[in-house]
């Protein structure tokens, strides 16, 4: 397990299964736990998702801003 | 060919009901002069917005879902944008097995408007719990004999408790069509997502390991303060993990990345 130098610990994602086949933009409560404090799209490296499944994240993510949903950006 | 879209947009908070409709009946024509087919055009919730839109820090949310041509977006778009009342609109194709759940969730809907429906399906579940209970005292072949005679009538895919389950969770969660996926996640038993929340259920050592890590203020945890799930795992896990101890110290199959992790932490 890569640990790099002070960054966040790896741990295998409990929210969300490899074999999900989409996310909904509109799930609000699931997306949130995958936003940083301050808006932004937690990394990869932090959440353990597989590749497949952070781009559907990003994308819901990226969809649920533009509809209000969640923030760009916050503080 | 025709596709399948979603279509969210923001209504202004000032809007009363009779606004709401009138924007709602305004694209299903839209909708139908362009061809498309409506099959659902609904207020999803009324919420506040992550950020100010036009000067609105709430919005009333429509969800409306229809099938078209390609044209269709373009089109419901443009409409969208004359309309002063919506304040911000997007529509987005759903295809494959997200299509395929929407649309059976749209059907559900549907019936659930129907009394009788629903306490025919109601009903029909207790049934089979029922013949469930029964067939538990039964022989074998008894059970299949009952299973013919009871069940398939009401349903064809024969005790497959896995399939109510799902039925029920969409059923419940009207006002979120998004958290269908959780549930359904907690529903099909997948290793994986049990091995977290439910651990007692398969006694995987490996995930206790983890468990107990973070709950014995594993410095790494905590310089994580960012993240605020953690926490909320923590007491998650902690009760299912006492009552397991015992079976956490299994060498045998522990986890390879907690193995590791463990290592590289001690």
């Amino acid at each position: 397990m890569p640990r790099g130098f002070g960054g966040g610990r790896r741990r295998r994602n409990k929210y969300l299964k490899d074999d999900v086949l989409y996310i909904d933009y509109k799930n609000v409560d699931l997306l949130k736990h995958f936003i940083l404090d301050r808006g932004k799209i937690q990394p990869r490296r932090t959440n353990g998702n597989s590749a497949k499944v952070q781009r559907m994240l990003a994308r819901a993510i990226r969809r649920a801003r533009e509809i209000a949903l969640l923030p760009y950006t916050t503080g | 060919m025709s596709n399948f879209y979603e279509t969210l947009l923001i209504v202004t908070p000032e809007a009363d009901e009779e606004g709401v409709s009138a924007v709602i009946g305004d694209l299903r024509a839209t909708i139908e002069s362009d061809g498309g087919t409506v099959l659902q055009a609904r207020v999803w919730e009324r919420r506040k917005l992550a950020y100010i839109v036009k000067g609105k820090t709430e919005g009333i949310y429509v969800l409306i879902h229809a099938e078209g041509e390609r044209t269709l977006p373009a089109v419901l778009k443009d409409r969208m944008r004359l309309d002063e009342s919506v304040i911000r609109s997007m529509v987005v194709r759903l295809k494959d097995q997200q299509e395929i759940d929407v649309r059976q969730e749209i059907a559900e809907r549907d019936h659930a408007g129907d009394a009788s429906a629903i306490e025919e399906q109601r009903a029909a579940a207790e049934r089979r719990h029922e013949a469930e209970a029964v067939a538990a005292a039964m022989s074998l072949d008894e059970i299949v004999a009952a299973e013919e005679a009871e069940d398939g009538p009401v349903d064809s895919d024969d005790s497959d408790l896995g399939d109510d389950v799902e039925v029920e969770a969409a059923d419940s969660d009207d006002s979120d069509p998004g958290d269908d996926a959780e549930a359904t996640d907690s529903d099909d038993g997948d290793p994986g997502d049990d091995a977290e929340a439910v651990d007692s259920d398969d006694g995987d050592p490996g995930d206790d390991a983890e468990a107990a890590d973070s709950g014995d203020g594993d410095p790494g945890d905590d310089a994580e303060a960012a993240d605020g799930d953690d926490e909320a795992a923590t007491t998650e896990i902690l009760p299912v993990d006492e009552s397991e101890d015992d079976v956490a110290v299994n060498p045998g199959d522990t986890d390879d990345t907690i193995a590791d992790d463990e290592g590289k932490e001690g």
